[in-house]
C-alpha cells in the first residue's frame, strides 16, 4: 500500500444479517435451497428518512443501510470521501426502463427509472442523505469493481497527512430480468433447488445468485474501532491459468511475504464447475494445514460479493476465530495465531485480485 | 502534487473527426458535428440533432482490423480506435509496458442491448450479448485487443466519468503503481439515453445554444478520447515529447439532487476550487475554461454562477458541446483533449450558436475561435448523482 | 365531479410511489409541490406523463406544469376543461 490504511468500521446487509461488531462472525447463518439468495434485511425505515425512500432501488436502499452501518460502527458522522464499486448499478430499475422503451416504441417514458440507470446513483445518494460535499467516486469493473474502490481509496490517502476516513463499499442488486438471463447464458445453475451449503457438491456450471451492500470505513489511522490493516491489493484483468502461480509468487514478494506466513485464504469459489480451477490452483501453493475458506454460499455471487470476504478476513483477524462452515479444507489446522489472510477473487476468469489483510 | 503528470499523448473521435488533428481543424473553422441521426435506430432520430459519428460498426471495425467474430460493442469500437492513437503518439509498446487503464463509461454496450433485449430468451445466438451492457465488458474488450492485462478499471460517475477516469490515473501515476496509465472515456449513442435524457426533457430539436438566454436543452453525441499520462521524470528521461501537463484536479459532489444542480453551483465551485489549488495556482492564472456547458437551463446557470464565484475575473469560456454534442462519460476526456489543443496552439474556441446574453450572468462566452495567450486551462465535467469534477491542464514550458 | 379527484390522488400515490400517504390525507387543494405534498421537478415529469397516458391530454407548454399541477383541484379542473 502506498502507507498504512485500516479497516476501521463495517456495514454489511444481503443473504445473511449484518453482524455487529460484538457478535462473532460464526453466530449462525441462513441457508437457502434454491439458487437465488435475496437479502433479507427489512428494516429500511430505521436508517432512511420517511419521503426520501419512495424512489430508492434496492441497491440504494441497501447501499444506504449498510454505508451507515460502516459510519456507525466506526463512530464517524461524515466521511472524507465515498467510493463505491457496482458490477451493474440499480439493474432493476435499467431493466425496467429498457423494457418500457422497447414495449412503447420509445413513447411516452417516464424518467424516474432512467435517473437510476447510471452507476454512480447510490454513491450519489449517499452523499445526498449525509449532504457531504466530499470526494465521490463508482467503480464498475465487473469483479474488480468492489477492489477497484478500495484502491483509490489507497491511492487517494496516499498525498493525505490529516486523519481521513473513507466510505468505501460495494453493492449490487438482483433483477428479476437478470436473474432469467444469467440462467439462459449460465451464470446461474439451472437447477431449480440448490441447497447453498452444499454448492460445491453440484459440480455443475455456474452459481447460485446473491445481491447485498458491503460498506468500510477505511482511515489512514488506527484507533480502538480498528479491525485490521488491509496490507496489499492488486488487480489483474486478465489472467490465464498458467500464469496464476507466478503472479502470487510476484504480489508476495513486492509484499516482503513468503506463503508461509499468509495464515488463512479465502477464496471466492463459487461452485462454477467451469471457472473454480483458479482457486484449486491457488490453493495447491499452500501448505494443506494453512486454513482455506469461501463465503460465497452464504452469500451468492455477485459481481461485489468480495465485499463480504474483506467484511469476514477483518472479523476474523479481530475475533482470530474461524467460522467452520466457510472452510474448505479437512487438513487445516488452527494457527497459533491468525496474523495475515490472502482474500482472492475472480469470476468467469476475468477481474483476478488479490488483497492482503494484516493484524493490528 | 508531489511529482508533475504528463500527458505524452491524445487520440479522439467524435462527430468533428476521426483524429485529433481532424477534431482541431474543425474547431479551428467552427465546423459543427451537430447534425441528423442516421446510424442509431430511434423513432426520434429526426427530431433531435446529434453529435453522430458518421462511420458504421462495420467500417470502424474493418478500419481497425477487427475480426468478425469479435465482439465489439460501438463504444469499444470508438474506444480502441482513439486509444490506438493516443499510445501510438505516446510511443508505448505493449503487452510490455506496465501501463494502467482506467477507462470511463456510461452507457458501456448498451447500443448492443437494446438490440437484442427481446430476443435472449428466443435466440440462441443473441446469448453471448448478455453481458454486453456492463461498462466493465466494453472496456475489458478494449483491453483484450489491446493486450492490457493488469490493472484495467472503469469508472462510471455519469456525465463527469471522463475527468475522474483521468484523475484516477493521474492519482495511479503519483503513486508509483504504474509506469503508464491510459485514461479517458468512451459512449455511443443508444435509444436508451436519447430516450432518457427525452423523458427528463432536457433534449433540444435546435442544435444546443450554451450559456444562452434562450438556450433549450443539449444535444447528445458520441465520442472516445484518452490521454496517456506518465511522470515527468519518466517521460523526460525517455526524451518523449511532453504535450501538457495534468497540474491539478478536483473531485466534489453537489449533495443536491439525484440529477439537478444545485442554484449556487456549490459542487461545481468546489470541483473548480480543489482543483486550482491542487494545481498550486490562483483562480487568475487560469487562462481558458473548457466549460461543462451542455445547454440545459439547469447546468448552465448553476455552472455560469459557479464560475463567477471561483474567479473576480473571468478568463475566456467556452463550451465546446456545440461541436460534438454531449458525448456523456467521454465528455470529460474529450474535453481534456481539447484543453491540451487550446494550449498546444494558444487559441480558445467558440461557443457555437450564442446569441443572448444570460440574464443572471455576467459574463459572455467567447464567440470566435482566436489567438490567446494561454497557460492553463480548467476544464469542467458536472454529471447525475452530484458527481462534479474539474481538470486543470498546464503548458509545457 | 368528485371522483376524478379521488382518481387522480390514487393514481398520484401509485405513480409517484408516495408509499406513506393515503387518499384520505391529500385535500383538493392541498399544494402539491409545496411541503405538504413534497413532490419535486421529476414528479412533475412523471404527472405530464400521465396526463398523456390516461387523459389524451398534451401539456405542449411544460412551463403552465406549475399552474396545472398546482393541487388536485387545478389539476382536475384542468383535465375537465380539456377532455
Amino acid at each position: 500500500m502506498s502507507q498504512e490504511i485500516y479497516i476501521n468500521g463495517i456495514g454489511f446487509v444481503g443473504a445473511q444479517a449484518i453482524f455487529p461488531r460484538e457478535k462473532t462472525i460464526c453466530s449462525s447463518f441462513n441457508t437457502f435451497s434454491t439458487p437465488i439468495l435475496d437479502c433479507q434485511f427489512s428494516e429500511y425505515q430505521k436508517y432512511i428518512q420517511k419521503g426520501a425512500m419512495r424512489r430508492m432501488s434496492s441497491s440504494v436502499k441497501m447501499g444506504s443501510v449498510a454505508a451507515k452501518k460502516a459510519l456507525s460502527d466506526a463512530k464517524i458522522e461524515l466521511p472524507d470521501a465515498i467510493i463505491t464499486g457496482t458490477g451493474m448499478g440499480c439493474k432493476e430499475d435499467s431493466d425496467i426502463f429498457l423494457a418500457n422503451l422497447l414495449a412503447q416504441k420509445e413513447e411516452l417514458l417516464t424518467p424516474t427509472k432512467f435517473i437510476q440507470s447510471t452507476h454512480n446513483t447510490v454513491g450519489g445518494q449517499i452523499a445526498l442523505q449525509l449532504q457531504t460535499k466530499v470526494y465521490n467516486s463508482t467503480f464498475v469493473q465487473g469483479a474488480a469493481s468492489f477492489e477497484s474502490a478500495i484502491l483509490d481509496a489507497d491511492l487517494s490517502l496516499f498525498s493525505e497527512n490529516d486523519e481521513q476516513n473513507f466510505l468505501v463499499g460495494g453493492i449490487d442488486e438482483i433483477s428479476k430480468t437478470t436473474i432469467d438471463l444469467h440462467r439462459l447464458n449460465g451464470q446461474i445453475k439451472k437447477e431449480a433447488e440448490v441447497l447453498n451449503e452444499n454448492l460445491l457438491a453440484y459440480k455443475t456450471s455456474g452459481s447460485i445468485a446473491g445481491e447485498g451492500a458491503s460498506f468500510f470505513v477505511i482511515s489512514n489511522q488506527k484507533n480502538e474501532q480498528t479491525y485490521c490493516k488491509i496490507k496489499a491489493i492488486k488487480i489483474f484483468n486478465s489472467l490465464a491459468e498458467e500464469k496464476l502461480a507466478k503472479k502470487l509468487k510476484d504480489f508476495l514478494k513486492v509484499n516482503n511475504l513468503a506463503e508461509q506466513e499468509i495464515d488463512l485464504l479465502i477464496l471466492g469459489k463459487n461452485g462454477d464447475v467451469n471457472f473454480d480451477f483458479y482457486y484449486d490452483d491457488l490453493q495447491r501453493n499452500f501448505p494443506e494445514e494453512t486454513p482455506q475458506l469461501y463465503y460465497k454460499h452464504l452469500i451468492g455471487e455477485f459481481y461485489t460479493a468480495s465485499g463480504f470476504a474483506n467484511a469476514l478476513g477483518a472479523h476474523i483477524l479481530k475475533e482470530q476465530q474461524i467460522p467452520k462452515k466457510c472452510v474448505l479444507n479437512s487438513t487445516y489446522k488452527n494457527p497459533k495465531s491468525i496474523n495475515r489472510i490472502l482474500l482472492y477473487n475472480q469470476y468467469q476468469g476475468r477481474d483476478h485480485s488479490f488483497i492482503i489483510l494484516e493484524k493490528c | 502534487m508531489s511529482e508533475r503528470i504528463a500527458v505524452t499523448g491524445i487520440g479522439t473521435i467524435s462527430a468533428i473527426g476521426n483524429s485529433v488533428a481532424e477534431n482541431f481543424e474543425a474547431l479551428q473553422k467552427s465546423t459543427s458535428g451537430i447534425g441528423k441521426i442516421c446510424y442509431l435506430e430511434s423513432v426520434h432520430s429526426d427530431k433531435f440533432p446529434s453529435g453522430e459519428i458518421k462511420l458504421s460498426n462495420k467500417f470502424l471495425a474493418e478500419k481497425s482490423a477487427i475480426p468478425r467474430d469479435k465482439l465489439f460493442t460501438r463504444a469499444a469500437l470508438l474506444g480502441f480506435h482513439a486509444a490506438k492513437e493516443a499510445l501510438t503518439q505516446a510511443d508505448i509498446n505493449l503487452p510490455n509496458a506496465n501501463l494502467a487503464f482506467i477507462n470511463g463509461t456510461s452507457v458501456g454496450g448498451m447500443d448492443f442491448t437494446e438490440q437484442h433485449f427481446q430476443d435472449f430468451q428466443e435466440k440462441a445466438a443473441s446469448i453471448k450479448f448478455i453481458e454486453a451492457q456492463h461498462p466493465g465488458f466494453t472496456t475489458n474488450t478494449i483491453a483484450d485487443f489491446l493486450q492490457i492485462n493488469d490493472l484495467v478499471s472503469t469508472v462510471s460517475t455519469a456525465c463527469s466519468s471522463g475527468a475522474n477516469a483521468i484523475l484516477t490515473g493521474a492519482k495511479l501515476i503519483q503513486a508509483n503503481k504504474a509506469d503508464y496509465a491510459l485514461v479517458g472515456g468512451t459512449d455511443c449513442l443508444s435509444k436508451f439515453t436519447l430516450n432518457g435524457f427525452n423523458s427528463l426533457k432536457i433534449l433540444s430539436e435546435r442544435k444546443c445554444q450554451a450559456f444562452d438566454e434562450n438556450r433549450s436543452g443539449l444535444n447528445l453525441g458520441e465520442a472516445a478520447a484518452y490521454l496517456v499520462l506518465e511522470s515527468e521524470t519518466q517521460a523526460k528521461k525517455s526524451g518523449k515529447k511532453i504535450l501538457a501537463y495534468l497540474s491539478g484536479f478536483g473531485n466534489a459532489n453537489d449533495a443536491h439532487h439525484q440529477t439537478a444542480s444545485s442554484e449556487t453551483g456549490e459542487g461545481s465551485f468546489l470541483a473548480m476550487k480543489k482543483a486550482i489549488n491542487s494545481a498550486e495556482l490562483s483562480p487568475k492564472k487560469i487562462d481558458y475554461i473548457n466549460a461543462h456547458g451542455t445547454a440545459t437551463l439547469n447546468n448552465d446557470l448553476s455552472e455560469g454562477i459557479a464560475i463567477e464565484r471561483v474567479f473576480n475575473e473571468i478568463p475566456p469560456v467556452s463550451s465546446t458541446k456545440a461541436f460534438t454534442g454531449h458525448t456523456l462519460a467521454a465528455a470529460g476526456a474529450l474535453e481534456a483533449v481539447f484543453s491540451i489543443l487550446s494550449l498546444q496552439h494558444q487559441v480558445v474556441f467558440t461557443n457555437l450558436n450564442f446569441q443572448h446574453k444570460m440574464k443572471e450572468l455576467q459574463f459572455l462566452p467567447e464567440q470566435k475561435f482566436q489567438q490567446r495567450k494561454i497557460e492553463h486551462v480548467l476544464s469542467n465535467s458536472f454529471g447525475f448523482g452530484g458527481n462534479c469534477s474539474s481538470l486543470v491542464f498546464s503548458k509545457n514550458i | 365531479m368528485s371522483d376524478l379527484r379521488e382518481e387522480l390522488k390514487y393514481k398520484i400515490i401509485e405513480q409517484l410511489n408516495l408509499e406513506d400517504i393515503s387518499v384520505d390525507e391529500i385535500e383538493n387543494n392541498d399544494e402539491l409541490f409545496g411541503d405538504e405534498i413534497g413532490l419535486d421537478s421529476i414528479d412533475a415529469l412523471e404527472l405530464i406523463v400521465l396526463l398523456e397516458k390516461d387523459y389524451g391530454i398534451k401539456l405542449s407548454d411544460p412551463k403552465k406544469g406549475k399552474e396545472v399541477f398546482y393541487s388536485v383541484e387545478t389539476l382536475a379542473t384542468f383535465i375537465e376543461n380539456n377532455r
